[in-house]
């Protein structure tokens, strides 16, 4: 399921003293069943992009298409003294229009926020997990169906489904938050930072989980700082810089973009930089199949062979 | 007169307890709930000066152990001697005007409503006279380079900001220990690597410093002269940086990622290359470039 | 993002920049102004009237939203009408001059009645709002501080209540955001917290509550820590980092409302009637 934006602009508090241009002219195309990595300091507009992808936000200007599903602020211009203007008081009633069927559009796109342990209330793990699904006009049936089957993908097991959430470990919590939002069955996947917080153990079982979320055909959308993750998993990197996109390109291209990283304080991974410094003095290493570890020593194999 | 000799009474210091030590720890047991301590018998001694570090996974204990040496939490059993005067319900005020210790989360540790009112609140509570007051804070706002922010709001703050106005706040009070309980866990690498830089500059400026780093990142903890390994509240280790790193077991088995060199050279070796022991990338290098 | 009513906003008037403290006694003066009673029914609605140009004069050179202050408060309307109407219909006095409007007889004192209530809610409201929108929350409580800095001396711990008002306008913004944040992520989750049968609605409203509540437990555990790593001790002896400093524009805003509040007092006092001054005969109440 694509998502197409055109022209959004996104800008908080506008008119005011406080005002802040959150997002702007954000061009972009999420492929269909593409892992996407979204690069970015904090405050470079990274959390404002996710919240338009499923109506929580709606652009001061600017088109989202998902999937047919279309948020369309277009500009809408006026005339006033023989000059083309902005309409503002049209694109004001165009921000105000109710979102049709906004459901629909939730469904498709499911997002886990930063810390999703903080949206658990229920009180057993099971009806908590089932809450999304529910809300969305599910059968019985094939709720308690989807709740089991993504609380079974996040590695939480039967002994676990009447107990309270509130008890759990940090990182159990957080996965029943994200089976939460598995147990939806969205098309697109957002996730805000999802591994902030946890030991590397942890890091690894939630991303090697995220991966096989992708491998059954879901697109999945990833902010992230850690670059290893963008190397390993991701096939597109978008990186943004005080609201802009600064740069589109396969995660391969970028950190080979020397001039680019050291511009925008992006650190590539450390198996990336190894495998370059061993180019650099003359193994023929093959950089597009180096993921991590493991594949860079194969590479080194096949290059010492 | 009588204050005076009440107050030596108070910091009564110990003699058995080595002159050099700035917390020294003698079986210290804690537990939250009752028959599940939370730290076991904790014996340790952290010497003037020194940068020591405390890893292990999320719920090892690691925390609970700072906020009982800044006298936050009591202990159970067991003693806490800092420069050699053991901790009571009466000394423990007096004793925590020697420790700053700034937290994990940077939105529930930002007290005052600006930048300047937070840095200033630790030296309020020493009923530091206001024109000193105003000294300090810019002199700990330019510290952490924030003197520009004096006025602004936590609102309107990144994380990362916030982070360093509370280091600030704590290095206002001149302590003589200083202990980050993952002060960087919550930000962004740009944010870890300026309180990393924050730390080193003041340590810089102030050699005597006691630093205790609780961290699970292992970048962080190399900066560090000692590192504590701990465990299901017990102390499984206690080395240098170097030592710890390259036992690759212990790590793993307490969670935290092994350093890359190492797991490149595991990697190879299962592939069938002998590769010799390495203790850094260079070197790995070195080997593989021969 | 609308402008919230009453809230700071961060522009810098001459207005944001007077003292908090002499804002607080101006707000304090208005008040009493307002709640005087100057006499008759016209005189009342005269000065109330001069106060209400004065509030306004206020509002423009402080640039708070004093329009859309009133436009915000479509309840508030909704309870004027009402009251108007039955004011009219169920006159509380049936005294004085009248005149009738087809069927329907109406006092000269109901209309009086009305605009004065009317007119009183305007300024009440006006004046608060320009006070909140034009004070930093913590300068309002240093000013409330001093303000109460008499009950200090029968021992009433003005120092703890200031400290607790403080923390707690510190936190409600940092309250909003996380109340924002967990309203967004159940929204993702299907929720629709305008719509829906009454059940869901009630459920709604439980998976923001229970969030927040945990969260805001955690907060203060941990600003309670935070504090106490600082030396914070409610007991002990704390200097002050925020000395205010008070400026001639603060000295000659004060002498501006000792002015406005002895004329006002004079006023209520002597009841001067300016109509019966002037001549002029009005309808009687």
């Amino acid at each position: 399921m694509p998502i197409k934006i055109e022209y959004l602009y996104h800008i908080y508090d506008e008119g005011l003293p406080s005002q802040q241009v959150a997002l702007q002219d954000i061009n972009f195309i999420f492929e269909d069943h593409c892992f996407t990595a979204l690069i970015g300091q904090t405050g470079s507009g990274k959390s404002t992009l996710i919240q338009h992808l499923n109506g929580l936000l709606i652009p001061t200007s600017g088109k989202i298409d998902i999937n047919s599903y279309l948020i369309d602020i277009s500009l809408v211009y006026k005339e006033k003294k023989g000059q083309k203007i902005i309409d503002q008081k049209a694109m004001k009633k165009k921000r105000k229009a109710k979102l049709k069927d906004i459901k629909t559009l939730r469904k498709k796109v499911g997002i886990v926020f930063q810390f999703p342990e903080y949206q658990l209330f229920e009180d057993t793990v099971i009806k908590d997990v089932s809450y999304g699904p529910k809300n969305f006009g599910l059968s019985d049936d094939e709720v308690l169906e989807a709740s089991k089957h993504a609380l079974d993908l996040v590695g939480i097991d039967k002994s676990y489904y009447d107990r309270t959430p509130f008890a759990l470990s940090g990182g159990e919590k957080r996965r029943v938050a994200i089976a939460g939002i598995i147990a939806m069955k969205p098309d697109v996947l957002v996730l805000d930072e999802p591994t902030v917080g946890l030991d590397a153990n942890g890091e690894e079982k939630l991303l090697n989980l995220i991966e096989n979320i992708h491998k059954s055909g879901t697109s999945i959308i990833l902010a992230t700082h850690n670059m290893d993750v963008v190397l390993k998993y991701c096939q597109q990197a978008i990186v943004l810089d005080k609201g802009k996109i600064v740069k589109q390109s396969t995660p391969l291209e970028l950190f080979q973009d020397q001039e680019f990283l050291t511009h925008s304080s992006l650190v590539p991974p450390k198996v990336f930089s190894f495998a370059l410094k061993l180019k650099a003095h003359g193994l023929d290493i093959d950089l597009s199949k180096i993921k991590d570890v493991d594949s860079l020593a194969s590479e080194i194999m096949k290059a010492k062979r | 007169m009588k204050n005076k000799a009440k107050l030596s009474e108070l910091l009564k210091k110990e003699k058995n307890i080595p002159e050099d030590s700035a917390v020294f720890l003698k079986d210290l047991t804690f537990s939250y709930e009752k028959n599940h301590p939370t730290l076991k018998k904790i014996n340790l001694d952290i010497k003037k000066g020194q940068v020591v570090a405390f890893i292990g996974h999320n719920g090892s204990g690691k925390s609970t152990l700072a906020k009982l040496i800044d006298g936050i939490l009591i202990q159970d059993s067991g003693d806490i001697a800092i420069f050699q005067t053991i901790m009571n319900d009466s000394n423990a005020l007096l004793l925590r005007d020697h420790i700053g210790l700034v937290f994990q989360n940077p939105d529930s540790q930002f007290i005052g409503a600006t930048v300047e009112d937070d840095i200033a609140f630790g030296l309020e509570n020493q009923n530091t006279p206001q024109s000193e007051m105003q000294k300090r804070v810019l002199e700990c706002a330019k510290l952490v380079g924030m003197e520009d922010y004096l006025k602004s709001e936590p609102a309107n703050l990144s994380g990362g900001q916030k982070q360093r106005v509370a280091i600030a706040g704590a290095i206002a009070r001149k302590p003589d220990i200083l202990i980050l309980d993952e002060a960087g866990a919550m930000l962004d690498p740009k944010g870890k690597i300026a309180i990393r830089n924050i730390i080193r500059k003041e340590k810089e400026l102030n050699p005597d410093l006691t630093i205790i780093l609780i961290t699970h990142e292992l970048e962080e903890a190399y900066d560090a002269d000692t590192v504590v390994v701990l465990s299901g509240g017990q102390i499984l280790l206690v080395d240098t940086p170097e030592k710890v790193f390259s036992n690759d077991e212990l790590l793993k088995n307490i969670g935290l990622d092994i350093p890359f060199a190492h797991k490149l050279r595991k990697s190879l070796i299962s592939l069938g290359v002998d590769v010799p022991e390495v203790n850094n990338e260079e070197e790995l290098l070195n080997f593989l470039c021969r | 993002m609308t402008l919230t009513i009453g809230k700071f906003t961060p522009f810098n008037t001459i207005i944001h920049r007077l003292d908090a403290r002499v804002k607080l006694i101006g707000l304090i003066i208005f008040l009493v102004a307002t709640f005087l009673n100057y006499g008759n029914g016209y005189m009342n609605l005269v000065i109330n009237g001069g106060i209400l140009v004065i509030i306004i004069f206020l509002s423009i050179i402080s640039k708070t939203s004093f329009l859309k202050l009133f436009k915000s408060l479509k309840a508030m309307w909704m309870m004027i009408l009402l009251l108007l109407i039955l004011n009219i219909f169920l006159p509380s006095s049936s005294t004085g001059d009248f005149f009738f409007i087809g069927e329907v007889k109406i006092y000269y004192r109901t209309i009086i009645n009305v605009s004065f209530i009317l007119l009183r809610l305007i300024i009440v409201l006006g004046e608060t709002n320009i006070f909140t929108s034009t004070t930093k929350p913590m300068d309002m409580t240093y000013a409330l501080e001093w303000l109460f800095t008499p009950l200090k001396w029968i021992k009433v711990p003005i120092h703890k209540f200031s400290m607790t008002i403080s923390l707690a306008l510190r936190f409600i913004p940092t309250l909003a955001e996380e109340s924002e944040r967990i309203m967004k992520a159940q929204a993702s989750r299907g929720v629709d917290y305008k719509q829906g049968k009454f059940k869901d609605k009630i459920k709604a409203i439980i998976s923001l509550i229970i969030p927040l509540f945990i969260s805001s437990l955690t907060t203060s555990s941990e600003l309670t820590d935070a504090m106490e790593a600082r030396g914070y001790n409610p007991d002990g002896k704390r200097s002050r980092y925020k000395l205010q400093k008070w400026s001639l524009k603060d000295t000659i805003g004060t002498l501006i409302l000792a002015i406005i509040l002895t004329a006002m007092i004079i006023l209520a006092v002597y009841q001067f009637d300016l109509f019966a001054h002037l001549g002029v005969s009005l309808p009687k109440l």
